[in-house]
């Protein structure tokens, strides 16, 4: 009778799961998803081709963006009579081209959007989660300290602080980084706490993994999918938010292009040469918006997959 | 949806740029610049126009302050719309999902007390959180708003003590945030008592 079991040793090396092989086939099954809801799929490609247009920017654009030609002062878009097709959406106070200053003035804008995001996400949610797992006195004024953070409003904050260092490319990161890792750190510490609750994290401690790997390893790959969502919908926040400052005169300061700039200096020419002010404000409405529709088409993908897994 | 999503998107000093292009160069009906046209200007109760020219039955300088106020609002309240609409669609789409709304159709009640009296009720209670939020972060940092629309309010206030660097002006001003930000999460908190009547202070 003992002979029945019947032990095949080698049959493991038949089951090639790798590790990379489970990852590449859960990204190639969210692109399938990503592709079959048509909104998300909109934006993600938008976003894709602005960001590969501010990369190419010095080859894409028609003319140099600082270069002033006062024969063509306030020159109206092709379309309208007065326009020529050099200088396809018309030109600013100065002669300088708008077509180029839009495609200069997304790099900014989107180099400003992905680093501050990346930069306050990481350590938003590095905080978050150590607050989070371990409770205590950290935690504590580390919540007190976000929520004195939170009282103010973020443009008067963002002022103050760029009266006192200067205007400038990373003094502005550093200031937008200063105020938005508060809504990573809330969002992983919430998550974490109602993570901590679970069994499998109670098991992970009972197999005596340390607290670090537990973090890191167990719970973090949970709670990812919420904070890829928050921080798509946060570069949408910052890039609006970097052309107020750069509106007001703080920020990004002319002449280097920056959409906030140019729809401030179109401000006094609002009556005859409506392109200079309205055609920037477009291309920053196209760029967020399909950033949102990006960032709710990841909502929707990633969390009902979430409940199923 | 598609509403809300261009709220959200549009930057608010843009869009009253666009307003005031649109509205007030082109189709001339409302008025753009400043709080109210000088001979309209009500007597000064409160300092507040609308509750002056009400206080002091000024019917054309109401109608004239409240023109003013048109175009200001929209162009801050379109991106503050679109986050109301997506936050109290999705905790309808998940209140009505519930059983006592179930139970209420069954009942044969109309459709329109089942949605309002049944589920919006509950539906309301996160959008109310966010609606004390959204007041808190309204009365601070309007600054681009005034600029554009020639207001002389507390957010121009603010930033021009700041680069005069003027700072008991912004110590003050703060203060006056935070209690503003205290008072309107006091009243949500109150609100959720008559919505909620389960839940107590």
């Amino acid at each position: 009778m003992a002979k029945l079991y019947i032990t095949k040793r080698n049959s493991y090396k038949n089951i090639k799961y790798s590790k990379g092989k489970i990852y590449w086939k859960r990204v190639k099954q969210f692109i399938k998803e990503l592709i079959r809801c048509r909104t998300a799929f909109l934006g993600a490609i938008i976003v894709l081709s602005f960001i590969l247009i501010a990369i190419l920017a010095p080859f894409v654009a028609p003319h140099d963006p600082l270069k002033a030609s006062i024969v063509n002062r306030l020159r109206p878009p092709f379309w309208i009579e007065g326009g020529s097709s050099t200088y396809l959406l018309g030109a600013d106070e100065i002669g300088r081209d708008i077509l180029s200053r839009i495609i200069y003035g997304a790099r900014v804008s989107i180099l400003v959007g992905l680093v501050t995001v990346a930069i306050s996400g990481f350590l938003g949610t590095l905080l978050g989660s150590f607050a989070g797992y371990f409770r205590g006195r950290f935690d504590a004024i580390l919540s007190r300290f976000a929520d004195l953070l939170l009282s103010f409003p973020y443009l008067i904050f963002a002022i103050f602080l760029m009266s006192i260092v200067g205007p400038g490319f990373f003094n502005l990161i550093v200031i937008l980084c200063f105020k938005s890792w508060v809504n990573f750190f809330r969002l992983s510490r919430g998550e974490m706490i109602s993570e901590k609750t679970k069994e499998y994290v109670e098991a992970a401690q009972a197999l005596g993994e340390s607290d670090i790997k537990i973090i890191f390893k167990e719970i973090l790959p949970n709670i990812i999918h919420s904070l890829l969502v928050l921080a798509t919908l946060r570069v949408g926040f910052f890039i609006i938010l970097e052309a107020s400052l750069s509106f007001l005169g703080l920020g990004i300061q002319p002449p280097t292009p920056a959409w906030g700039s140019m729809i401030n200096s179109g401000r006094a020419y609002m009556l005859s040469a409506w392109w200079v002010s309205t055609i920037p404000g477009i291309a920053l409405l196209i760029l967020v918006l399909s950033i949102n529709l990006l960032g709710e088409g990841l909502r929707d993908i990633l969390d009902p997959r979430l409940k199923l897994e | 949806m598609a509403f809300a999503f261009l709220g959200i998107s549009a930057p608010a000093f843009w869009l009253g740029i666009i307003l005031i292009i649109v509205f007030a160069v082109n189709l001339n009906i409302l008025p753009v610049y400043g709080r109210v046209a000088f001979a309209y200007k009500p007597i000064h109760i409160t300092g507040m126009y609308v509750l002056d020219s009400i206080l002091s039955r000024n019917w054309p300088a109401l109608k004239d302050s409240l023109l003013h106020l048109i175009l200001p609002s929209i162009s801050l309240g379109a991106a503050q719309a679109a986050v109301i609409t997506r936050i109290l669609r999705s905790s309808m789409l998940e209140v009505l999902r519930a059983d006592y709304v179930t139970l209420a159709r069954t009942k044969g009640l109309s459709e329109y007390v089942v949605i309002t009296k049944h589920a919006l009720r509950n539906a309301l209670i996160p959008t109310v959180t966010v609606i004390g939020l959204q007041i808190g972060m309204l009365l601070g940092g309007n600054m681009i708003i005034e600029t554009i629309f020639g207001w002389p309010g507390l957010g121009r206030l603010v930033v021009t003590s700041i680069f005069n660097r003027d700072f008991p002006v912004v110590q003050g001003s703060v203060m006056f945030y935070a209690l503003i930000y205290v008072a309107a999460n006091l009243t949500v908190d109150i609100l959720y008592t008559y919505l909620n009547p389960r839940t107590t202070i």
